[in-house]
């Protein structure tokens, strides 16, 4: 998915201005709160996301019904779950943690590693999270050309695997 | 041994299943005789897995600045009487 003259702030804004009415009525109707909508609209959009940078969509339906759907789903889930009052995760199935079920030293270790060098943590992500291209991160990190990047790229995964090694050997509770 | 460039590169073609089965295999046999290289390439899945954490976190607090924003600012408050209307009892 590329982002090209628009933000990931202004993709949001829009998404909520354009699908949010839809879901909040489909749930509404069904008797649930706002903040449950609020709730499923916000994982909708994680899954929404990850699901398009991946190029793991055929969008035969628009950006909007396609979230629109994806909502309805984790909705319809929730419900579920609600109504047998399984303790089962409804995000189980796409994997999704919150930020709760995280162990502590997960997120100290991610301040550590945001700290020793957040420039080289913000070329990973570009890379594995949000499945820029070599091109995209030469431009966006001022490198000299697609080589450069990748090489630039290693280095930063060498040395930020050398730092969690380093770091989780001596945090006892990191074994997730 | 020291785990050279060319085996990181070589690991994250295996993490990330970019790798053709053939070469799979050869890799699968190879981390288990290089104990040095398998510790290696669980520690560059951890990366993987905390870079995935991360771009996570930061893309939910965009969400909930994004929402923030829809629910709390006066130009958009023709979009919170249609939300509304659903919750209203």
């Amino acid at each position: 998915m590329k982002l090209t003259n628009e933000t990931r702030e202004a993709w949001l804004t829009r998404l909520y201005l354009t699908a949010f009415p839809v879901v909040a009525q489909h749930i509404g109707k069904q008797g649930g709160s706002l903040d449950e909508a609020k709730d499923i609209f916000q994982d909708a959009l994680v899954i929404y996301y990850e699901k398009a940078v991946s190029g793991n969509l055929q969008l035969t339906h628009s950006e909007k019904s396609y979230l629109i759907g994806i909502a309805k789903h984790l909705w319809h889930h929730y419900q579920q779950k609600q109504n047998r009052n399984l303790n089962e995760d409804i995000l189980n199935y796409t994997e999704l943690p919150t930020n709760e079920t995280l162990i502590p030293s997960t997120n100290r270790l991610l301040r550590y590693l945001e700290a020793a060098g957040q420039k080289c943590m913000d070329m990973l992500q570009a890379f594995y999270y949000d499945k820029q291209s070599m091109k995209e991160i030469a431009e966006r990190f001022n490198l000299s050309g697609e080589r450069s990047a990748t090489v630039q790229k290693h280095k930063c995964l060498e040395k930020v695997r050398d730092k969690v090694k380093e770091k989780s050997l001596t945090y006892e509770d990191f074994c997730a | 041994m020291k785990i050279s460039a060319p085996d990181t590169q070589q690991i994250d073609r295996y993490l990330l299943g970019q790798m053709p089965a053939g070469d799979k295999l050869v890799f699968d046999a190879k981390l288990v005789l290089c104990p040095e290289l398998n510790e290696t390439a669980e520690w560059q899945r951890k990366v993987h897995q905390l870079v995935q954490l991360r771009g996570r976190q930061q893309l939910r607090a965009q969400i909930e600045a994004a929402e923030q924003m829809v629910f709390s600012q006066p130009q958009y408050s023709s979009f919170r009487q249609k939300v509304l209307r659903w919750f209203n009892k």
